[in-house]
């Protein structure tokens, strides 16, 4: 299918990601981002073209899996096609996390070998309404973890739980051996784990630049009579914009870095945000829906980036919907649904589990998924 | 009519002692709005503070006025934290509620008559400006600048008021552009992400809360010693929303927003009132400038908010970002 083509085009699968830039280090940006564009518009037209051709059968399938549910089944459809010819297509790096998940048992709240993250009895309710329900989950460290599951299945209540944003109702979880219950979001950041949001949080009236300093951590300059001096930061100030600019050129948001972050695009912003995260130094980065509304250019220097902070030596927890970024970069997928993890594994098993499928298609799976396949 | 005065008389509001306890004011308000994005309505209960604490403790028991200044300091710093306890976990709108609550509450209490042996009541309080008088450099029959007389007090106020002034503005420039005041624009933004980057966002709105209220407070006090007298009335919430144009004129987020835009706020003002006090005048039979079906020079007092209040209506209108804001830190609210 198309999709293999456009997630293919941008970058060379290859074992290692020697360089920060993966993409042409060589060419100027404006020419860069310029190709980019226009291959991922060649990419659109070529997908439009072909998904014209099944359209018959997809409006057939939306038809009978009527509401939000069928965007997401032909998008499991699309994994699970993709899951088949992954098996031809070499994966991206497993550089780091090779064979770590060998012995690690496909099973909701399995152990792993070296776990960064174990959340045990985590529950939430809002109201009658049980939104998350974890018996136990283990995060393994430096590997990157997807999070996955319907509309609704308390993915991103969770991240709140775990980030401090939220407080459950029962349950305890550590990050790397500290218990992490009833600690302020901003305490939780400082020990080095650190979220971006769904919607994007851009600081929209603050110079790209004046995001990415905001991040650093420990500054002496945010207290209130040093920051009216000028000697106790200025120095750390300078080392901090040294740092940000580095990442600014490592997402490519050099060229923008003295414009206001509000006009920005959809998909620089996910960046920014994402390296201002960085600016925090973190051990575990955690993604809500990195890839929504990128485009597809964008995504796979978003993939990249991703995978370079594996290689680094992060952790990585991210929620997504886009089955083909999960398939291709997760080394580790969760499946959550109705506030219960149902399933774990690794992503090229997920299509054959058939609880997964029937939390993403509930009752309406059936003959027309059947023919497809 | 008598230009010169007209013109004197607005050009004198705008850089009097007068104006720079508003510019004090508004200069808190714009660290709390402007720059923290708390929406503060109870300016002027932090005014009131800074005018009863210097009023009440000189005036009725003859304290020492820079121990009554350390009452301002403090009754400022409580007022804030006592505000800031109980909003800062709410939304943005529910600190105004209360903000505006808590004004009020202060000036009812200053106003009613259970409290007037302490407070002074209805009439206010007056005689707690000796002190400052008697520190006046300056002759007591004072200059004329142009059309204009300023007394040696109000000359002497307005002078050390700039260099006071000129120091808390030097000061809020510099913590605006250090880190910490970086801290305030991201919560401005959007402050989850703000903790999401490991920042306590509840301490830097409660610190931002403290320093704006004890800057209005300072103005506060400005405003007395200039009238030489603490009336209830001047502390109504008419003082806040005057303290709001003023910012929005100047340009939102600009240590020199608030200076510029009382400067043009009392000016307008001051001219409008001249204007018409001149142009409804009746003298030795001959008739005012302005028809006496239109305006008198007894409802003139009244005309004069509408006038300003078009003209300011057009000024933000037409320039929304005010004198000195940036347009493009206005133009993206994507809230």
């Amino acid at each position: 299918m198309s999709d293999d083509a456009v997630s293919n085009d941008g970058a060379e699968p290859s074992a290692h990601i020697p360089e920060v830039q993966p993409i042409d280090a060589a060419a100027p940006l404006s020419e860069q981002t310029h190709a980019a564009e226009q291959a991922s518009i060649d990419a659109a037209e070529a997908e439009l073209a072909d998904l014209e051709a099944i359209e018959p059968e997809q409006a057939d399938l939306e038809s009978v899996v009527a509401g939000p549910a069928a965007e997401e089944a032909i998008e499991v459809e699309e994994a699970m096609h993709n899951v088949q010819s992954t098996v031809s297509i070499p994966r991206a790096t497993t550089a780091s996390s090779e064979g770590v998940f060998d012995d690690v048992v496909a099973e909701p709240g399995s152990s792993k070998p070296d776990p960064i993250v174990v959340a045990e009895g985590i529950r939430r309710q809002f109201g009658g309404l049980v939104a998350v329900d974890v018996d136990r989950l283990e995060i393994q460290r430096n590997a990157i973890t997807a999070l996955i599951g319907p509309n609704g299945a308390g993915k991103t209540t969770f991240f709140n739980l775990l980030t401090g944003f939220d407080q459950p109702n029962e349950g305890s979880w550590t990050f790397d051996g500290t218990p992490l219950l009833g600690i302020a979001p901003h305490k939780v950041a400082q020990m080095g784990m650190v979220r971006t949001f769904q919607l994007t949080k851009a600081l929209s009236r603050m110079t790209v630049i004046e995001n990415m300093r905001l991040g650093a951590n420990h500054q002496k300059g945010e207290k209130l009579l040093q920051g009216l001096l000028q000697f106790p930061w200025r120095k750390q100030e300078d080392e901090n914009t040294i740092r940000a600019d580095e990442l600014l050129q490592r997402f490519k948001l050099d060229h923008v870095r003295d414009e206001f972050a509000g006009s920005l695009s959809g998909g620089q912003r996910k960046l920014l945000e994402m390296a201002r995260s960085l600016m925090v130094e973190p051990r575990m980065v955690m993604l809500d829906e990195p890839m929504a509304g990128v485009n597809p250019a964008l995504k796979q220097s978003l993939l990249e980036h991703i995978k370079l902070l594996r290689n680094e030596g992060r952790t990585v927890l991210f929620v997504e919907h886009d089955m083909d970024m999960v398939m291709e970069i997760s080394d580790w997928v969760v499946v959550m649904a109705e506030g219960r993890i149902i399933a774990e594994g690794p992503p090229e098993t997920l299509g054959q589990n058939q609880q997964v499928i029937d939390a993403y298609l509930g009752t309406h799976q059936g003959a027309d998924l059947g023919e497809e396949e | 009519m008598n230009w010169a005065l007209i013109f004197s008389n607005g050009l004198y509001a705008a850089v009097s002692a007068n104006a720079v306890a508003y510019m004090l004011i508004a200069s808190g308000l714009n660290v709390h709005f402007g720059n923290t994005g708390l929406l503060n309505f109870g300016q002027a209960g932090f005014a009131a503070v800074g005018a009863y604490g210097i009023a009440i403790p000189v005036s009725q028991y003859h304290w020492n006025p820079f121990a009554a200044m350390l009452v301002i300091l403090v009754g400022a710093v409580l007022l804030a934290v006592g505000v800031g306890l109980l909003t800062l976990r709410l939304r943005s709108d529910y600190l105004a509620i209360v903000t505006i609550a808590i004004a009020e509450i202060i000036r009812i209490f200053v106003n009613g008559d259970h409290f007037k042996w302490l407070t002074g009541g209805n009439d206010g309080l007056q005689g707690f400006t000796r002190w400052m008088e008697n520190a006046s450099p300056f002759s007591t029959n004072g200059v004329k600048i142009w059309a204009q007389k300023i007394d040696g007090y109000r000359l002497w106020l307005l002078v050390s008021g700039w260099i006071l002034l000129g120091i808390i503005a030097t000061a809020l420039y510099l913590l605006i552009r250090s880190p910490w005041g970086r801290v305030l624009k991201g919560i401005r933004e959007d402050e989850d992400a703000v903790r999401s980057l490991g920042k306590n966002v509840f301490a830097f709105k409660m610190q931002s809360l403290v320093l704006g209220g004890v800057v209005g407070a300072i103005g506060g006090m400005w405003l007395v010693l200039d009238k030489q007298s603490a009336q209830p009335g001047d502390f109504a919430t008419t003082l806040t929303f005057f303290a709001y144009t003023m910012i929005i004129l100047g340009g939102v987020a600009k240590v020199k927003g608030p200076i510029i835009g009382a400067m043009m706020f009392l000016f307008l003002f001051t001219w409008v009132d001249s204007f018409l006090r001149e142009a409804t005048k009746t003298s030795a039979g001959k008739k005012p400038v302005l028809p006496k079906w239109l305006i008198t020079d007894n409802n003139y007092a009244q005309v004069k908010y509408i006038f300003a209040g078009v003209v300011l209506a057009i000024l933000v209108a037409f320039r929304p970002q005010g004198i000195f804001g940036d347009k493009k830190e206005q133009a993206f609210d994507v809230r």
